[in-house]
């Protein structure tokens, strides 16, 4: 195989798993940026690594081992208490029982469930998730508290949650 | 979908990044016992996830249409935290900052065409929340939203009110926006920046993420924990944290102190992780081919694979391995040894032992009393200036606010109202401008010497929250004395937000208190702060000579 197929064969690879590379690490970092950051690191582990893969074995898992000791390592450095390993390795366990067909099934049905939201949590969510303000900030804009503010996106979260299941439910999907 | 309440307050104080230490084990516990429990967690943290991706990706689609269309490198405005003087690694695609390190390697270029591939892959996504650029999103049929109303809503805030709330809620937002600077840049010599990234000057300081790229000649850095590195170009650093960063091409050399034990540097291969050492690291060859040795001239390291979590090979002093992508060899590398001597020599930075970490240290306290455990003490300065301990007041702990503060707030309400200390850090009071008796009110931490010796502060740091505009000529000070001594040092953090701080304390005796206090220097607008620093005892006699390195003779030039 040349060299522009590895890499082909390595971004195709990379494009279908992100996503759940990306959930695993959101399950296990408390904080998104640092999710990204992993997830950046692990990628370029990854793709050292890549030799080492075994096609046909799952990328995913493979990609999973490799991110879950870049957070320890990063959340132990910065004094933070990760999930013990028992519960991450439950966590692998469970996200293995996941049908991948489902994973994309839920993210096309977010798209539906939030043109469904009323204009102003659809708002909200548009600057929480920026990332550009703290939501200290985002409450002083909007003259709310921060709890408030919390309990909206708290609130918005289980909504979107339960409209997602119940599309799913109608496309077959348990 | 979560089927309890309180799973779902613990699945949302978990991606909000707001669990304490009972909710933490709470939620372990759920996730260890039920199976549909962490299931439900995964799709509450994969929701939460994609709600990120598709925002910014919304937000680059955006700045990408409105480039094509408008053929103009205007773009959104927004608030950024100051530029000056501190390297912001933030990107749309992450801190780590793929589109800001430019990676420069085939893989680095290929990562921007996959970010492509992610733009395209979320495109169903953009529709709902950029109705204006896409098609109409799919209607499930019978999926209904529910639109509940928010429980616990608190009244809304009068405007003439806003101003005293943003500091009461600063006190308790953990959502602060903070810099995260992580090193400083202490030296630059004859150094060619690269064309991919920034270039930087004496002073300068690196956030976690930040990125140091150059073809040629030496740069040392000191990372916030107290670990000082070299790198020679050309080469390709990217400082993690205070405590870490991520070697990706070339040689540098690193020496960790006392307080600095577990500085981690990452490769493409081995990590190397210091235990109390001077060490150095060459990464060379292809991005598919790359060699990574190491060597140690003092001290110990292990070297950890990217599979490991502990428990990785040790070298000690004299040992050195070669390492490729499947073979790991005994063997030196001379010219990174070589690089070892431009290090610098301070003895002070393995001739002491570490007797605290206020970090490290905080435990929290009993319910409305001071704190008697271990050698810590909160007090704040009542109605005398800073240094005269005999009018310190003595905080005590807060469970509901997690955090120390005065005990008296009937008698005193509002001047030392907002003094804090909690484990990140604090808040000081009232400022000389704000108050008639002209005082500016500290929050000061003590420590109780254990043992005679002779003490030091290292690898002391303060950041404070980015300054909005109106307040940014405000500064905070932080000071420290020993008993009722003489102020030994002050040191102010302005607008550019982090101030580094180090200090020699003397010979002290078992019983004596060091104080280290940060105040408002005026007026306590957004003046919470966050910070650390050790307390050393020196283990080496006075007047021991050190043997200058190269560095030591090239800065008394």
């Amino acid at each position: 195989m040349s060299r522009s197929d590895h890499r082909e064969q390595f971004l195709a690879l990379l494009s279908e798993h992100e996503a759940q590379l990306m959930g695993f690490l959101c399950a296990v970092a408390p904080n998104y940026q640092d999710a990204e950051d992993l997830l950046q690191q692990t990628v370029l582990t990854m793709w050292q690594k890549f030799d080492q893969y075994e096609i046909g074995t799952s990328f995913v898992a493979w990609g999973r081992q490799i991110a879950r000791y870049k957070a320890m390592n990063l959340l132990q450095s910065r004094r933070l208490t990760p999930l013990d390993a028992d519960v991450i390795d439950l966590l692998i366990v469970s996200l293995d029982e996941q049908e991948p067909e489902q994973r994309v099934a839920r993210r096309r049905a977010l798209s539906g469930c939030l043109s469904k939201l009323p204009a102003d949590d659809r708002r909200l969510v548009e600057v929480a998730y920026a990332g550009e303000q703290s939501i200290k900030e985002i409450a002083a804009t909007i003259d709310r508290s921060a709890g408030g503010v919390y309990n909206s996106l708290a609130r918005i979260r289980a909504a979107l949650l339960k409209c997602i299941q119940s599309t799913l439910a109608q496309e077959g999907f348990a | 979908m979560t089927n309890n309440i309180q799973e779902q307050q613990l699945f949302d104080a978990a991606c909000s990044g707001r669990l304490d230490n009972d909710s933490h084990q709470a939620l372990q516990t759920l996730l260890r016992t039920s199976p549909g429990a962490r299931q439900r967690y995964l799709d509450y943290t994969a929701l939460h996830a994609d709600l990120f991706a598709a925002v910014r990706t919304a937000r680059v689609h955006v700045r990408l249409a409105q480039l094509i269309e408008e053929s103009s490198p205007a773009g959104p405005k927004h608030l950024a935290p100051p530029a000056a003087r501190a390297g912001l690694g933030r990107t749309g695609l992450g801190r780590t900052g793929l589109g800001s390190t430019g990676l420069g390697s085939t893989l680095g270029r290929r990562m921007l065409a996959f970010a492509g591939v992610v733009l395209a892959t979320a495109a169903g996504l953009l529709v709902a929340l950029g109705p204006d650029l896409g098609g109409p999103a799919t209607e499930p049929a019978g999926a209904d939203l529910v639109a509940d109303q928010d429980f616990k809503e608190p009244s809304r805030v009068a405007p003439t009110e806003a101003l005293e709330r943003e500091s009461q809620d600063t006190l308790l937002d953990d959502d602060a926006r903070w810099l995260e600077l992580v090193a400083r840049v202490s030296r630059v010599e004859g150094v060619q920046w690269s064309d991919d990234g920034r270039s930087y000057a004496v002073e300068d300081l690196l956030s976690a993420g930040d990125a140091i790229r150059l073809t040629d000649g030496l740069v040392e850095i000191e990372f916030r924990q107290g670990a000082v590195v070299v790198l020679e170009g050309p080469a390709h650093l990217v400082a993690n944290d205070a405590n870490a960063a991520l070697l990706l091409q070339g040689k540098l050399a690193a020496v960790a102190p006392p307080w600095a034990t577990g500085f981690r540097i990452d490769t493409p291969g081995v990590d190397v992780i210091d235990h109390g050492t001077k060490f150095a690291v060459n990464v060379s060859g292809a991005l598919d081919e790359t060699q990574v040795n190491v060597v140690v001239t003092e001290g110990e390291v292990e070297l950890v694979a990217d599979e490991q979590a502990e428990g990785g090979r040790r070298l000690r002093a004299g040992e050195g391995i070669q390492s490729t992508k499947n073979d790991v060899q005994d063997g030196d590398d001379a010219e990174a040894r070589q690089l070892t001597n431009h290090l610098p020599s301070r003895p002070g930075l393995k001739n002491a032992v570490v007797v605290a970490d206020r970090w490290q240290d905080w435990k929290p306290g009993v319910a409305n009393q001071p704190n008697r455990e271990g050698n810590w003490r909160y007090y704040t300065n009542g109605s005398v200036s800073f240094g005269d301990t005999k009018g310190y007041e003595e905080l005590v702990w807060n469970e509901a606010d997690n955090c120390y503060l005065p005990g008296n707030m009937e008698e005193k309400p509002w001047l030392n109202h907002y003094v804090r200390v909690h484990r990140e850090g604090g808040h000081p009071g009232k400022g000389r401008d704000q108050v008639k008796d002209k005082i500016d009110r500290y929050s000061i931490t003590g420590f109780v010497v254990p043992e005679e010796g002779k003490y030091r502060i290292e690898a002391g740091w303060l950041e404070r929250r980015w300054a909005r505009r109106w307040d940014r000529d405000a500064e905070l000070d932080v000071a420290i004395h020993v008993n009722d001594g003489p102020i030994l040092m002050r040191k102010f953090c302005n607008r550019d937000c982090y101030v580094p701080f180090r200090q020699p304390l003397g010979k002290l005796a078992a019983g004596d208190t060091i104080y280290v206090g940060v105040g408002p220097n005026g007026a306590d607008h957004n003046d919470r702060f966050r910070w650390g620093f050790f307390i050393v005892r020196e283990t080496t006699p006075a007047g021991e000579a050190s043997i200058e390195s190269q560095r030591d003779i090239a800065l008394s030039d």
